[in-house]
């Protein structure tokens, strides 16, 4: 049974991902990893302008 | 102690020279793939860049190339001329592992296209080359991988960067004169760099990715890693043109990228971008001081320097990329993770754990950014024939070091930010440190202006003649 918050979220995300596990040690590392990657989310820009299309950030326009 | 290239080795060749040889029947095929598989018998032992080595297959397809030339001539500058593939190419009845538990029995049934292409420019595939699992990583020690991780050519004490970390070994170590890899955030320049090679990230669209193992759709490039610029300019002749497999392969014509490559960098508008190892990153001092007398080379040889600058921070163009390649990995790999979690390496599991984190909003913010960072780097780069750069900023780390200083070497480093941008770049052998490891630095262009980059390199490696130390034995 998850014993925090973070551990449901961790188990949670792992299932979204279709691992089933309750291992102690696997969800610990999915909190690890997901705090990691949260704290580089949290530095996106909260203000682009709405008409800031995505469909033209990855191909070459010449 | 390296040693400037005086050998009278084949292997030791670059692709232009072996290619004059073959052309006028004064080196054959069958001698210098038989020199190259020589040296890897005698060294890959200690370097492990392998993963496989196709050494009788690569005989017979050196007798047939001996024979062929003997009557026709050759078919142009690749035959007869040995390359590796990263393994994670795919090669028809050959196993393609990406260095891999999940993945060690895999045999492909088709060719990814440029191996195809190699193949039909007569060139002799010698093996397939050791890699970060999936062609992934940040920098991780990935020691529970099915195969050892390969050792610097250089100093074997040191660490070899990633992910195309054994086509750097091998093209460095004389164990083929081209070596192919794949670019999601710095995966052909990084091993290039620590090896001192040219390692070329091409625009996003010019070579096809079909048949290679994908690990960020959106950014994945493949590149080719050599002694210098020329033999990247011939190799690209090669593999350059548009490819249906490949969605993203842009269709257009193909220019000739060693025609000018002679005519020297006078009068070309070169531009200095110092913002990142002068304001972003900490710098290793020895990195600086090789970038000054870049600049000073470059204007030596009669380009004009103009100072240029970007407004974000390196660390935002990689704020902005991680969550692309991570998402996106998940999102190709998600069926293996499914099936195959345990039987990956422990950083290829954290990668995919941290991209479960990423949301879908969180995701389109990452791809608006980086069309807004995209934008404004084109800004930066487009009014300028060639870009001066800094790749990694700080000096080749050793193995005994320990995992927190790779991932500072494969972190503190500007080859992310072409990815993002999608805007060609090469890294150029700019010197060697005082332990004697090569430094090196970055090369970029305009979109498509790949011949103006190997232009600016060609010209930057003659000057200098860095290209020419070799590792020894």
């Amino acid at each position: 049974m998850p014993t925090s918050t973070k551990d449901a979220e961790a188990l949670a995300l792992l299932l979204r991902v279709g691992i089933e596990t309750m291992d102690a040690p696997l969800v610990a590392r999915m909190v690890a990893a997901a705090e990691k990657m949260r704290a580089g989310l949290a530095r996106q820009p909260q203000d682009l302008p709405p008409g800031l299309e995505p469909a033209a950030a990855f191909s070459v326009k010449s | 102690m390296p040693d400037t290239q005086t050998t009278t080795d084949p292997a030791r060749l670059g692709i232009a020279e072996a290619a004059a040889l073959i052309a006028r029947r004064a080196l054959s095929p069958v001698e210098l793939t038989r020199a190259v598989l020589d040296r890897i018998e005698r060294l890959d032992g200690g370097l492990h860049a392998h993963i496989t080595v196709l050494a009788d297959q690569a005989m017979a397809a050196a007798r047939a190339a001996e024979a062929e030339i003997a009557a026709k001539g050759p078919r142009g500058p690749l035959h007869g001329i040995p390359y590796g593939l990263k393994d994670n190419y795919d090669t028809a009845g050959i196993r393609t592992t990406a260095a891999s538990r999940a993945r060690w029995d895999h045999v492909p049934s088709t060719d990814a296209t440029l191996h195809a292409r190699l193949q039909a420019a007569g060139a002799i595939l010698i093996g397939k080359h050791n890699t970060w699992e999936y062609g992934t990583g940040t920098g991780e020690l990935q020691h529970d991988l099915p195969i050892p991780a390969p050792r610097n050519a250089w100093n074997p004490d040191y660490y070899t960067a990633g992910s195309s970390n054994g086509t750097g070994v091998a093209v460095a170590a004389g164990f083929c004169m081209l070596g192919m890899g794949s670019d999601t955030g710095g995966s052909v320049r990084s091993p290039a760099a620590v090896h001192g090679l040219h390692g070329l990230k091409p625009t996003y669209g010019l070579l096809s990715r079909a048949g290679i193992l994908p690990n960020a759709y959106t950014l994945d490039v493949a590149g080719p890693l050599t002694r210098r610029a020329r033999d990247a300019a011939i190799a690209l002749n090669v593999l350059a043109g548009h490819d249906p497999l490949d969605p993203t392969s842009l269709d257009r014509p193909v220019a000739d990228h060693t025609a000018r490559i002679e005519t020297g960098i006078r009068g070309l508008k070169i531009g200095i971008l110092r913002r990142f190892h002068e304001r972003d990153f900490p710098a290793d001092p020895e990195m600086a001081a090789a970038f000054d007398n870049a600049v000073m080379v470059l204007r030596d040889l009669g380009a004009a320097i103009v100072e240029i600058d970007v407004p974000y921070s390196v660390q935002s163009y990689r704020d902005c990329m991680r969550p692309i390649s991570s998402a996106e990995a998940l999102s190709i790999h998600g069926p293996d993770v499914r099936a195959k979690f345990a039987l990956m390496g422990r950083a290829l599991q954290e990668k995919f754990l941290g991209a479960a984190a990423v949301s879908g909003a969180e995701y389109v913010t990452a791809q608006r950014w980086r069309r807004q960072m995209a934008d404004a780097t084109d800004s930066a780069i487009r009014p300028c024939d060639a870009v001066l750069l800094p790749g990694p900023m700080t000096r080749v780390p050793k193995w005994s070091d320990g995992e927190a200083r790779f991932q500072e070497y494969m972190m503190g480093s500007a080859t992310c930010v072409l990815n993002v941008s999608g805007h060609p770049a090469a890294s150029i052998c700019a010197g060697f440190d005082s332990a004697g490891l090569p430094l090196a630095l970055q090369i970029a262009a305009p979109y498509l202006a790949e011949p103006t980059l190997l232009r600016v390199a060609h010209a930057f490696e003659e000057a200098t003649g860095f290209w020419r130390r070799l590792p020894t034995p």
